[in-house]
Order: C-alpha cells, then sequence, then structure tokens
C-alpha cells in the first residue's frame, strides 16, 4: 500500500463527513460551517493531486468569499433562537425528485468519466492553466464574468430601490 | 526520502515555525507597541517586568492564562470556543510558504502568493464566528464590520501582489526574492507598495482602521466577550500573528526578502519585518480612525481604482516592452506617488469644505476673531 | 417578524452606555439604527444624580462649599466662583482687588484644563490615542500649579466669600510664568498633531452641525455656541471680576460643526494664555480676603449670578430667606443643554459619530446630573 492512500481516505473523510453534517445540522450556522470544512477537504483533494492553485483558489474563492458571504447573509436575516428543523420541512417533497435528477445526472458524469489513476502531473505549470483559460476556454470564461457583472448590478439596483423607498 | 516521510518532516517543521512566528510576535510586537508609542506619546510605557520591561508580555500572558475563561450565558458556546482556533489557523500556515533564507522554505510551492492571500479568509471567519457567537450587538456589529473591511480591502491587496507577480512573472515567493537580486520592487513600484500598506493596515485592523475594535464605539467590538487565554489567543497570537505575516510577506515581495547585504539570510528578512512593524506603530499613535463608509469608500473609490490602473499600465508595459519593462513602469510608479503625495491633501480638503459648505452655506476653514 | 415579506433591515435598538468605554462618565445613549445610520436618538441621564440642589437646601452656606467642585469635576473652581458670587451680590460686597485677579489666575487655569480634558477626550473618542497623552502631560502642568495655588488638584475649595483662601504662595509666579512660556510651544505641537490631519479633518469637518439660530434656540453656550458662529461670551458681554481690565479675544468658528469646536477650544487656550500673563503682570497687593462673620446669613433676597466656564455658562439661582441655609439653590449647567441638542444634530450620522459628536460637545455628566 502506497503511503498516499490513507491520507486519501483522510481527506476523503474530510470532504464526505462534513458533506453528511452540513445536510444533516439542524443550526443553520453549524451548517454553514460544515459546508467550509467541507471546501477545506475539496482543498485538500487538490492538494493531494499536486493541484497548488486550484486549492488556493478553493480556499480563496470558496472559504474566503462565499462561505463568508453565506455567513453574512444568515447572521443578518436570522434569529439566532430557534434551529431550524431541514429534515421533514415541508419542501422536502420537492426536494425528493430534485435529488433524484441530481443523482441521476452525477451519475450519468461518473459513468462516463474514465479515472486514471495516478496519472496527476507532477507540477501543472499555471502558465498552462493560463494559456487554456485564456485561449481555449476565453468564450466560457468571459461568459462567467459577464453573468457575475449581471448580478452585481442586480444587487446593486435592488439596493438602491430599497433605500430610495 | 518517500513522498510520505517528507510530508512528516515537512508538517513538523510547519507547525514549529508556524507556532513560533506568531508567538514570538505576540511577545515582542506587543512590547515594542508600548514602547515605542509610549515614546511616541511622551511617556514611559510599561518598563517594570524584566530589563527595559520586555518580560511584560510574559507576564500578560501568564495573567491571561491564570484568569477564568467567560463565555456568556447566551453564548454559542461550541462557536465561541471555536472561533479563536479558526482564526489561529491563517498566522500557523501562512508563514509555511515564506522564503526565510536561500533554499529554506518549509513549502515551496510555486503558488505561494495565491497561498498567502487564501489563508487570511480562515481569520476573517474566525472572527465573523467569534461576533456572532458571543451574542453580544458590539461583538456581531464589531465582527459584521471587521469582515466586510477585510473583504473590501483583500481586493486592492490582491491585486498589488498580482502586479509584482507580473513583474517576476511566477506566482513563487523564492522566485519573488530571487528576482529582486538587483533591485527591490520597492524601487520599482512604490504606488503598490503603498496601496500595499494601506490595505494591510486595514486587513490587520490597524490604526487607522481599527473600526472592528473602535474601543470608543463599540467597546472592543468582536473580542468583547472575550476574555483570559482566548482574548489572549485573539488579541496576541493571531493579530500580531497575522501582522507579522503581512510584514513578512511585504518584505518578501517589496524590500527583497532574506537578500541584504553581507550574505542573504533570515536576519535580514526579521530586519525588514521590524520595520514595517514599525512603521504600524507609528500610524497607531498619529491618526485617529476612520469611520465605516469612509473606510468603505476609500477602499472602493480610491485603492482599488488606483490598483487596477496600476495594474493596467504596468501589465500594458510588461507587454510593450518585454525585455526592458523595469524602468518605463518605475518612472510610471514614482510619478504617480509624487502626484498622489501633492494632491492628496489639497484634494481632500476641498472636497470635505465643499460637503461643509453644502450643509452651511457661506462659510469658511478657520475660526474669526471678534 | 420572521414571516415579514419587507426585505428592509429591522431597526437595532443599540444601548450606549452606561457604562461604555466613552460614555463621558454615566451617560447612557439609546441608539436607534437603521445599519450604522442613526435614526434616532434618546439620551438617559441622571445616573449620576446626586442631588446637589437639594443638599444645598440642608446646610449651611460654607458647608456646602467643599461639595461644589465634585459638579463639574474636571474644571471645579468655576462652581466655587458662581456660589461665591452669588452669596457676594446678596451681601453686597466685593472683594479685594488681589483677589479678583487670583480668581482670574485659577479661573483660566481651569479652563485650560477643561480643554485639555475636551480636546483630549474628543481625540481619543476619534480613535486617536497620542493627543490625549499629550493633553494630560501639560495638564499635569497645570494641576501642579493649581496644587500649589490651592492645596487641591481637583477639588480645590479655594474660593471665598469675599476673596480666597490662599495669596500666591513662594515661586508660584516663576512656574507659572516658565508653564506661560512653554505652553503655546505645546498648542503648536497639538495643532501639528492634529488639525492639519486629513483623517481627523474627513472626521470632523460636516460632521454635528449646529447652526447659529439652533446653537440660541436651544440655550447653547461656550465654545459650542461660539463654533456656531455667535461671538457670545460672559467674560465680555456681562463682564465680571478682573476681566473688564483684561485683553482677550473671543474665537469664533463659522459653521458649528465639530471641527470648529475643537478649534475654538485650541484658540481659546491661546487666549487663556494670554489673561493669565496679564493677570499675572497687573496683579495689584493688598489682602485676598475679607472679614465676613463666620455664621454667614445673607440677606433674604434672589440673584442670578453666571461664569463662563471652560464648557459654558454656569449659573447659579440663589434664593435667600435671610436664614443659615440656602432657601433654595438652582444650578444652570452648559452641558446640559449641549445634550439636549444631540436628538437633534445626531440623527443621519454614523454611530462611530455619536462619540465623536459628543466628544465635541464636551459633555461632562457630574454638571448634567448633579
Amino acid at each position: 500500500m502506497h503511503f498516499s492512500t490513507p491520507i486519501f481516505y483522510l481527506v476523503s473523510a474530510l470532504v464526505i463527513i462534513p458533506a453528511v453534517l452540513m445536510v444533516a445540522m439542524r443550526n443553520l450556522i453549524y451548517s454553514a460551517i460544515a459546508m467550509i470544512a467541507c471546501f477545506i477537504g475539496v482543498a485538500a483533494v487538490f492538494v493531494t493531486l499536486n493541484a497548488e492553485l486550484l486549492a488556493a483558489s478553493q480556499l480563496l474563492i470558496y472559504v474566503g468569499a462565499i462561505s463568508i458571504l453565506i455567513l453574512f447573509a444568515i447572521m443578518l436575516t436570522r434569529r439566532r433562537s430557534g434551529a431550524i428543523c431541514l429534515f421533514f420541512h415541508r419542501q422536502s417533497w420537492a426536494a425528493l425528485p430534485a435529488g433524484a435528477a441530481l443523482a441521476v445526472v452525477l451519475g450519468i458524469v461518473l459513468g462516463s468519466a474514465r479515472f486514471s489513476a495516478g496519472s496527476a502531473p507532477k507540477n501543472p505549470s499555471t502558465a498552462n492553466l493560463a494559456s487554456l483559460l485564456f485561449n481555449q476556454y476565453a468564450f466560457p470564461f468571459e461568459l462567467a464574468s459577464l453573468v457575475l457583472l449581471v448580478a452585481i448590478v442586480g444587487a446593486v439596483l435592488l439596493a438602491m430601490r430599497e433605500r430610495r423607498s | 526520502m518517500s513522498w510520505g516521510l517528507s510530508f512528516v518532516i515537512h508538517l513538523i517543521a510547519a507547525l514549529v515555525i508556524g507556532l513560533a512566528v506568531p508567538a514570538l510576535s505576540a511577545l515582542v510586537f506587543p512590547f515594542a507597541v508600548r514602547r515605542l508609542s509610549g515614546f511616541m506619546s511622551d511617556r514611559l510605557g510599561p518598563n517594570r517586568v524584566g530589563p527595559a520591561g520586555f518580560f511584560q508580555p510574559i507576564a500578560d500572558f501568564l495573567k491571561l492564562l491564570l484568569k477564568e475563561d467567560v463565555a456568556p450565558l447566551k453564548a454559542d458556546r461550541r462557536l465561541f470556543r471555536l472561533a479563536p482556533a479558526i482564526a489561529f489557523i491563517t498566522p500557523v500556515l501562512a508563514v509555511s510558504v515564506i522564503p526565510f533564507s536561500k533554499g529554506f522554505t518549509i513549502a515551496n510551492l510555486n503558488v505561494g502568493l495565491v497561498f498567502i492571500v487564501a489563508f487570511s479568509s480562515f481569520t476573517v471567519l474566525g472572527i465573523l464566528l467569534a461576533g456572532w457567537a458571543s451574542h453580544n450587538k458590539y461583538s456581531l456589529l464589531g465582527g459584521l464590520r471587521s469582515v466586510a473591511q477585510m473583504v473590501s480591502y483583500e481586493i486592492p491587496m490582491i491585486l498589488n501582489i498580482i502586479i509584482i507577480a507580473m513583474l517576476v512573472g511566477s506566482l513563487s515567493l523564492n522566485d519573488v526574492v530571487g528576482a529582486q537580486g538587483k533591485i527591490w520592487f520597492i524601487a520599482v513600484q512604490p504606488l503598490a507598495f503603498l496601496v500595499f500598506i494601506v490595505a494591510g493596515m486595514a486587513e490587520l485592523n490597524r490604526t487607522p482602521f481599527d473600526l472592528p475594535e473602535a474601543e470608543s464605539e463599540l467597546v472592543a467590538g468582536y473580542l468583547t466577550e472575550y476574555s483570559g487565554m482566548r482574548f489572549g489567543f485573539f488579541y496576541g497570537l493571531v493579530e500580531w500573528g497575522n501582522a507579522s505575516i503581512w510584514a513578512l510577506t511585504g518584505a518578501t515581495l517589496f524590500l527583497g526578502g532574506w537578500r541584504g547585504p553581507f550574505a542573504g539570510n533570515p536576519g535580514w528578512l526579521i530586519l525588514k519585518v521590524l520595520v514595517l512593524a514599525f512603521a504600524v506603530i507609528w500610524f497607531f499613535a498619529t491618526f485617529p480612525r476612520l469611520q465605516v463608509d469612509q473606510l468603505m469608500n476609500f477602499a472602493w473609490k480610491v485603492l482599488i481604482p488606483l490598483s487596477l490602473v496600476n495594474l493596467g499600465v504596468t501589465g500594458l508595459l510588461i507587454i510593450l516592452l518585454p525585455n526592458s519593462f523595469l524602468p518605463p513602469v518605475a518612472a510610471f510608479s514614482w510619478a504617480s506617488v509624487i502626484t498622489i503625495i501633492l494632491l492628496m491633501g489639497p484634494v481632500l480638503r476641498k472636497a470635505l469644505l465643499r460637503k461643509r459648505l453644502k450643509l452651511n452655506p457661506g462659510t469658511e476653514l478657520g475660526t474669526s476673531q471678534s | 417578524m420572521q414571516n415579514e415579506p419587507d426585505l428592509r433591515l429591522e431597526e437595532m435598538v443599540l444601548n450606549m452606555g452606561p457604562q461604555h468605554p466613552s460614555a463621558h462618565g454615566v451617560l447612557r445613549l439609546v441608539l436607534h439604527l437603521d445599519g450604522e445610520m442613526i435614526v434616532s436618538v434618546d439620551p438617559s441621564i441622571g445616573y449620576l444624580h446626586r442631588g446637589f440642589e437639594k443638599l444645598a437646601e440642608n446646610r449651611t452656606y460654607l458647608q456646602f462649599f467643599s461639595m461644589l467642585s465634585r459638579l463639574d469635576y474636571l474644571a471645579g473652581f468655576f462652581m466655587e466662583w458662581t456660589y461665591v458670587r452669588c452669596i457676594e451680590g446678596l451681601m453686597e460686597i466685593g472683594p479685594p482687588p488681589r483677589a479678583e485677579y487670583l480668581r482670574v489666575i485659577a479661573g483660566e487655569l481651569n479652563r485650560i484644563i477643561s480643554h485639555h480634558m475636551a480636546i483630549g477626550d474628543y481625540l481619543l473618542n476619534l480613535g486617536a490615542v497620542t493627543p490625549v497623552l499629550w493633553t494630560f502631560r501639560d495638564r499635569e502642568d497645570v494641576l501642579d500649579l493649581l496644587e500649589m495655588l490651592t492645596g487641591q488638584r481637583m477639588m480645590y475649595n479655594y474660593a471665598r466669600v469675599g476673596g480666597v483662601r490662599y495669596d500666591l504662595p513662594d515661586g508660584f509666579e516663576e512656574q507659572c510664568r516658565k508653564f506661560l512660556r512653554r505652553f503655546p510651544v505645546m498648542i503648536d505641537e497639538y495643532e501639528q498633531l492634529i488639525t492639519g490631519n486629513e483623517i481627523f479633518l474627513a472626521r470632523s469637518l460636516g460632521m454635528g452641525v449646529i447652526t447659529a439660530e439652533q446653537a440660541l434656540d436651544y440655550g447653547l453656550s461656550g465654545p459650542n455656541l461660539r463654533a456656531s458662529g455667535v461671538a457670545m461670551d460672559l467674560r465680555r458681554h456681562d463682564p465680571y471680576s478682573a476681566y473688564p481690565e483684561l485683553d482677550f479675544d473671543i474665537p469664533t468658528g463659522a459653521s458649528g460643526d465639530s471641527f470648529d469646536r475643537y478649534k475654538c477650544r485650541i484658540e481659546e487656550l491661546r487666549q487663556s494664555v494670554r489673561i493669565i500673563e496679564q493677570a499675572l503682570d497687573a496683579l495689584p497687593g493688598g489682602p485676598v480676603n475679607m472679614r465676613i462673620p463666620p455664621m454667614l446669613r445673607p440677606p433674604a433676597g434672589a440673584i442670578y449670578r453666571a461664569v463662563e466656564t471652560g464648557r459654558g455658562e454656569w449659573g447659579n439661582y440663589l434664593v435667600s430667606d435671610g436664614s443659615l441655609r440656602p432657601y433654595r439653590l438652582k444650578m444652570r449647567d452648559s452641558c446640559f443643554v449641549a445634550l439636549s441638542t444631540m436628538p437633534k444634530i445626531l440623527p443621519g450620522h454614523n454611530i462611530a459619530d455619536v462619540v465623536g459628536i459628543a466628544g465635541s460637545l464636551d459633555l461632562i455628566m457630574g454638571a448634567v446630573d448633579r
């Protein structure tokens, strides 16, 4: 057994256990923290794949920005008292088909993908990544930035309208 | 050496140095702050414990350790206790990518710069949780303020780190130090250095951006309910640990890292860190604190556009003159710095006076005598 | 609340004080906030109420003396001065001229320490740590002078009906003149540190504007009124004691914002130096006290006398029924007036400005609550 195998299991546990906890926790803040732990686990997976840039980006964007935003939203809108029951919520009947659909999609993707163990390049160059991102995938990249821009404009518009009223 | 063994060795080295740096800075910096700001405000500062009061921080830590660890009744105990530990992750981990001398980096990553920025999110997280878990309005306000501030100022910080990365052509901190063999980047990009200092003050919640713990308004911000060693954790280890990470990063990016006359060694790096820390203390003794909306305006309307322009021009010059871009970049940066220093005061004053005139027409600055 | 369809943030009620680092003693402000913006302010006073006016009715005229400097405990001599002026007015006696000059000297020294506290504390509220230490350094010199003159640093008990308690002690004049020579340099030093600072300007220009009409409507007095452009000073407009013989300017502001209030106090420091210098030069000889009956029974009647303190008009309305004890003593305090303007001027400002504006109004709760 290679030394990295236990580390792989460790890291996988770091991803899966928080993911389950996130859904199961009754307190919204705790869910958010479990989600952050899950993000960190994903970053650790990237590290084991020698993709340090991706790991750093995962930390920076998901832990540093997105989860902070989510925590911010929860803290500003919810009273701290009253743990929110997430299991058997009224919406669970709608969640079931949605979850099933997601499982099907993921199953198809996973089934069709070809995994080649141990083929991760030793040192993927940041320059390679950049040239891929800005040449081959320039259009989706710009599209994503456009979507974000629209979201920002929308948020500002909402805030402005609220202030005016 | 197998991959696993080297992993374990690196882990131990990272933990030892990662814990040593915040601990040492928690000992040295509070002492320096008190004595130096004491000197600046014409008083003595603590001078009783040990030579010139040097052991005062140790005495303080002993006191904090012995104090009762109190959590408010309605606080979320688990998060309340977890928050300082989460915030402490940042200084411990970020040290590991700093090059201390030639060939001495705990984790020689080729994306070290991105990692330093990424690790800083843990402090944000810790502060946010501390503010929420304390169940106190001052704590919550302080926590929210602090996070809004840190997230806002992270942007100019990152933009300026990108400028340096462009000059070097690499994200590795070793390459950054390697590229400064002839000339330090402070001479090439003084504008980026200035923005780095200002954004750093805001990231570290230091004067004049120390709003999250604005004592006169929010009692102690997110620290309000903390006592004993948990307070010590936040105040000493996290804050000063982060300060030394910031200073280490700044020294590496702009002041040539471990390079120096005679032989490059960690001593030079420590010296540069102390110089930057001195700047922090100097600001602390000099400035009042900004207001939260002024703070946000400054980040979004001044620092970010400035950094973007700097980034754009630097990038353009690098593309246009791929072989000799340093002199024109330096010329641009110095010119902008001098312009800003000359214009900032008068422009700001004029804007403020215009605002005052609008409030109350027919008024001028100054006093008249009857 | 949870199902409210409206997205608007609910109003947050923040109870600032009475135990708050910048509550100026025990001021309690109930703030209604929309985010960080103040919607309304409800000052709640009375936490330092000691029933002075009632206590005065149960003590003989002379027994009440020692309590007077506990009202505005930062400049206690003014309270004594007002009270003796009332009694002297009822008895229709005037102290010897030397005593009047000594009262002026003690009063102006009190004005200096009062403004020291005002400026230092204001800047501390804005988050600057050094100014308060500098002003305290110089305040210490003035306190030494007052200790020489009166035997006490804060609770002077110096004024007497028909004079003052002691004549000048040996060495007072040299030490006072030495201080007066050095002090203008120190004022310049404060101004170098504070007045030109862009952050201070941004925090004070246009903040907490009180227009001249508002100031007069509320009945403000002292530097708070003069900062709004009304050149009203009791020393000039209701001349008392030795002031008619002394030459001084009345500094006024123009716009009535925090900056003008600060600037007025700085200028008044300079004027106080001038007044003390002239008083020392023109100090007449003769006794400092006169014989008055040990059991003081002022003739029946009512009288109002006011003195310009560092904070404005301090007035006493004394009703005597010819007995050993005052029938009624009503005190008029300028801090109470200044405090009552806060609900008017604070809404629309930021939380951070609450303490800033409160600091610039120079409130002292000992005088407000009495």
